[in-house]
């Protein structure tokens, strides 16, 4: 038997093999080098019984846990769980959306209900206030619209100035209704 | 002489994402990943039941995250990678209250402690009572390395260390446990 002993050299040089002989990584020349030391170094045969036993102890202190059947059931419980949610989530937000784009063009008809009446009323006062005041002021405007009716008069033979209490009449009205118009939206939004 | 070709790992699983079956997915990869997933977090947190309920959480997290891979890293390293992130942050919430004079090897030592056994004044030394003495990462080492049926390559993927820093760790743990237990047994 060599007198290695405790010297830190010796045990630097040959313990990590004795572990990568345990563990079967060590071929050829290599093994051969550590089995002829191991035969006449009683130190690392202790060191060897030592490896030995730690594995066999480790081995049993430390089962290789797995975890029980029911996981992946519990765990597909969770994943389902959550999925429901998000599609709930998913439907409460589309309702919403669907909701916010039936009053968005609910507004939008009333709108438009409210605007049409109003340009009309607008065209119309302007026509009628422009035609009624022909005869009082010489407007450079007020001519050309009275050039207009005269055209009007020459081309269908009508004379385009008995219209004016009907195109005054319905001017008022447009803007009645433009004013009823807007009235109503907020209460039928309401 | 013909060779076949390299199949790629998980393969069927990234067919599963490309089509975004997130679903299908997660029920392809669990059988190969949660058991290995569950000891890393055991060898980490050192508590059953709490390793099953963060697996749980960490599948979750990865179920969550499916859509997001992009196959830059392998399923097992991005797996692995959520797991220690997921055990290092349950470690970090049960971590004790600290002054800030205080050094990492007392919060290791207080880490440790929380899964230590009971000591007994029996002649019999136990490894599971020097394995708790050994600092952190040896621990978890030697833990891993003998729930994974002593593979070294699975240890170190599991913990992404490369394959010689794990053979080495587990060398200086062995050589500690064998220290402690000539210690222990002498005193």
């Amino acid at each position: 038997m060599t007198p290695h002993g405790n010297h830190p050299d010796h045990d630097l040089e040959w313990h990590e093999r004795l572990q990568d002989w345990l563990d079967g990584d060590l071929e050829g020349p290599e093994r051969a080098a550590l089995e002829r030391h191991l035969a006449s170094c009683a130190h690392c045969q202790d060191t060897l019984e030592h490896l030995q036993d730690l594995d066999r102890e480790l081995q049993s202190a430390l089962p290789k846990p797995a975890l029980d059947e029911t996981f992946d059931a519990r765990l597909f419980a969770r994943i389902d769980e959550i999925d429901d949610q998000r599609s709930a989530a998913r439907a409460r937000a589309q309702a919403q959306a669907e909701s916010e784009l039936a009053t968005l063009a609910g507004q939008w008809r009333r709108t438009l209900q409210a605007v049409v009446p109003s340009i009309v009323a607008t065209v119309a006062v302007v026509i009628a206030l422009a035609s009624s005041l022909a005869d009082i002021v010489g407007m450079p405007g007020v001519q050309w619209l009275q050039a207009l009716g005269a055209r009007g008069e020459d081309a269908t033979g009508v004379d385009v100035a008995s219209f004016l209490p009907f195109v005054v009449l319905a001017a008022f009205a447009a803007a009645a209704s433009y004013v009823v118009a807007r009235w109503l939206t907020p209460l039928a939004e309401s | 002489m013909t060779h076949a070709p390299a199949v790629r790992p998980d393969a069927d699983v990234h067919e599963r994402l490309q089509a975004k079956q997130y679903r299908e997915a997660l029920a392809l990869l669990l059988p190969r990943y949660r058991d290995k997933v569950f000891r890393l977090c055991v060898s980490m947190l050192g508590d059953r039941a709490l390793a099953e309920d963060v697996t749980q959480d960490i599948f979750m997290r990865v179920w969550r995250a499916l859509p997001g891979y992009g196959a830059q890293a392998s399923l097992s390293t991005w797996i692995y990678a959520i797991s220690k992130n997921a055990c290092l942050s349950e470690l970090r919430k049960r971590r004790p209250h600290v002054s800030l004079d205080h050094n990492a090897d007392e919060y290791d030592a207080e880490i440790a402690s929380l899964s230590a056994p009971e000591q007994d004044d029996s002649a019999t030394v136990s490894v599971t009572q020097v394995l708790d003495r050994l600092p952190e990462r040896y621990r978890q080492a030697v833990i891993l390395f003998y729930m994974e049926d002593k593979s070294y390559e699975q240890t170190a993927e599991s913990l992404g260390l490369p394959l010689g820093t794990v053979k080495a760790l587990l060398h200086r743990a062995r050589k500690r446990l064998i220290d402690l237990t000539r210690e222990t047994e002498m005193a």
